[in-house]
């Protein structure tokens, strides 16, 4: 039965399978059988392609649907129905209520991994995907990590976190390959300096440094997904690209995954941005020879030759402490693991206090008494 | 020379013990721990003062002399007679055996009037009592009424300085580099200094608890191939001099006492 969405079952024992990073293989939690990618790709191909459909014709009967119960004011009204999308479980036939991004996902019920394949199709498909590298485990042990050493961690939040609930979510970002062409003008200085009696005296060469280039990046990442904080997507890179792969909705299974909701466009601005300083940086690493160096003026100019719809491996704890939501992000290929915490204020009391007062004591004996 | 310089200063104490009879006999007042007479306190040769302004710097000179037991000198002369201020004064002090006790207690200021120059020297007790920043800052007291030819009020701000540098020194706490801190300075400083540490160390545990940012710029994603340079070119425009005073260092403290046991400052008002 087509059902809208896929779930990837064990051809030996029709067990559900979940792509587990360490092997790069399609696992079966049940019978412990191992399958390639293209294997299970080749299998389903033909599944997902029914699902597609299925879900199609699922979403016109449902609007038909809805607009009868309009019509019967019994109707979710536009605001509470926005962005969600319903799905029957293939699995346990549990109807799931997921936001109109997801694209893989696990029953609530059974807990069976699946797949909205309707999400990845057409133009919405990613061309390319890096696979999870690191499990949960890694994960796991990555974040109790990190909350080592850090000398402002409340004991209870510690504590309280229920770190088991870090999700693997394949993040959609925009990839962009561009070039940039232009120029900046500097106000450079050498300065010597010597003594005539009581006199320092100091002579100051100015030069005006001017420099034009071009200069072309590969790939740069911009998360493509409104969900996630730009600053933590930003800060778990880089990601090595030799690992990409051409996107299959079999390196899904196990993990959350969602379909891109900030469009081309709209990435623009951050890409150029971050483009734009890069060549900038690049164009001052070469005024050398000099003692101090100003940027006086610059002008650079943008063109963008390729952008390409990627997934990325990352995973994500959300956690709420003393009202306030905390995020962390575990890079899902290199482990690289970022997150803000919350700071114990009698901690930071303490310190501030253990280090100011002795010092003052040693400063004003200093001062006073001797 | 110093044949001439004895035999000058000796008839300046005798006609100074003979216009003086009611000074004369204070001079032989009791003073039990050495004998100091009261007319070689102010030795004014060069002739700045009044005989009232000698009487009364005497008096103050020779009671500070009394309470501290470090005999205070107040010495002017005409000429240096080719001598440099500090010989002229320790050739003064050697000569005539000036200063208290054994050690030869005494702080000692000597003006020359030919070139206008002044020589505070200190000896023995007097050493610890006027150390060379003591030294140095007792002059700037005194320097500008010196340079105004108002004697009295230059020599008034001597003996003022004296007592209190020997009170210090009585008190165990010599009049020093650092002596004459600013305790609201110090306390500005004693717990200003402290908190920036703090909130600095405390900062840089704060940053380590937020490690989500923005990134600025792509340096990862730059092709192979790198900056391309089209063009370049780095022009001298112009050469800009500048002068900055630089102030002597402050030594950190005590006295520099010479092979005589003596130590100077000296300069000209």
């Amino acid at each position: 039965m087509a059902t809208g969405i896929t779930t990837y079952q064990c051809p030996a024992c029709t067990g559900p399978l979940h792509f587990a990073g360490g092997s790069g293989k399609l696992e079966c939690d049940y019978c412990g059988k191992s399958y390639e990618v293209a294997e299970i790709e080749k299998l389903f191909s033909e599944k997902e392609a029914a699902s597609v459909a299925a879900q199609a014709k699922s979403d016109a009967a449902r609007e038909r649907e809805n607009a009868a119960a309009q019509e019967m004011g019994m109707a979710w009204d536009d605001q509470e129905s926005a962005g969600m999308k319903s799905y029957n479980c293939p699995s346990c036939g549990a109807e799931m209520i997921c936001d109109a991004t997801t694209a893989a996902a696990s029953c609530p019920y059974c807990g069976n991994p699946t797949i909205v394949p309707g999400q990845f199709t057409g133009g919405l498909k990613p061309e390319l995907v890096i696979p999870f590298r690191l499990d949960k485990q890694a994960a796991v042990a990555a974040l109790k990590k990190y909350y080592k050493g850090k000398k402002f961690l409340p004991k209870a939040f510690r504590e309280q976190n229920h770190i088991e609930e870090i999700q693997g979510v394949y993040v959609p970002f925009w990839l962009c390959d561009c070039q940039v062409d232009g120029s900046a003008t500097y106000h450079a200085t050498n300065s010597r300096t010597w003594k005539e009696g009581n006199y320092e005296i100091t002579e100051t060469d100015h030069y005006q440094v001017d420099r034009s280039g071009r200069i072309g990046f590969a790939r740069i990442p911009v998360d493509a997904s409104t969900k996630m904080p730009d600053a933590h997507m930003d800060a778990i890179e880089p990601y090595d690209y030799n690992e990409l792969k051409a996107f299959s909705t079999a390196y899904l299974p196990g993990f959350l995954a969602d379909k891109y909701d900030v469009s081309q466009q709209d990435s623009m601005a951050r890409i150029e941005a971050r483009a734009e300083k890069s060549a900038e940086i690049e164009l001052r690493n070469t005024v050398r020879g000099y003692e101090a160096v100003h940027l006086q003026n610059r002008s650079f100019r943008l063109q963008k030759s390729n952008m390409k719809y990627a997934l990325m491996p990352v995973w994500m704890l959300s956690t709420k402490w003393n009202g306030r939501d905390f995020l962390f992000a575990m890079n899902g290929q290199t482990g690289k693991l970022i997150g803000d915490l919350p700071v114990d204020k009698g901690k930071y009391f303490a310190w501030f206090a253990g280090i100011a007062l002795p010092l003052m004591a040693i400063i004003l004996g200093f001062w006073f008494l001797l | 020379m110093k044949k001439q310089l004895f035999g000058f200063c000796a008839a300046i104490c005798f006609l100074l013990s003979m216009a003086c009879p009611a000074f004369a006999s204070a001079a032989v007042l009791p003073f039990n721990e050495a004998d100091i007479p009261f007319d070689t306190m102010v030795t004014d040769n060069a002739d700045l003062l009044t005989d009232a302004e000698e009487e009364e710097l005497s008096a103050r000179a020779w009671a500070l002399t009394q309470e501290y037991n470090c005999a205070v000198y107040i010495v002017t002369l005409p000429s240096l007679e080719g001598m440099e201020a500090w010989e002229a004064n320790e050739y003064l002090l050697k000569t005539y055996k000036m200063g208290y006790g054994r050690d030869q207690s005494c702080a000692v200021l000597l003006l020359s009037m030919e070139h206008r120059d002044y020589d505070i020297m200190a000896h023995g007790y007097g050493n610890i009592a006027f150390t060379d920043y003591g030294k140095e800052k007792m002059a700037e007291r005194f320097l500008d009424e010196f340079g105004d030819d108002d004697w009295y009020s230059g020599f008034t701000e001597y003996l003022d300085c004296c007592e209190e540098y020997l009170e210090l020194a009585r008190e165990g706490k010599p009049f020093d580099v650092g002596s004459d801190r600013s305790p609201v300075l110090g306390l500005a400083i004693g717990i200003l200094i402290p908190l920036g540490i703090a909130f600095g160390v405390c900062s840089v545990f704060k940053a380590q608890m937020k490690t989500a940012k923005m990134q600025e710029a792509a340096q990862d994603y730059i092709d192979q191939d790198g900056l391309v340079l089209t063009g370049q070119q780095d022009r001298f425009i112009h050469t800009t001099r500048s002068e900055r005073y630089i102030e002597p260092s402050k030594d950190s403290g005590g006295t520099s006492v010479n092979s005589s046991g003596s130590s100077h400052s000296s300069g000209r008002f």
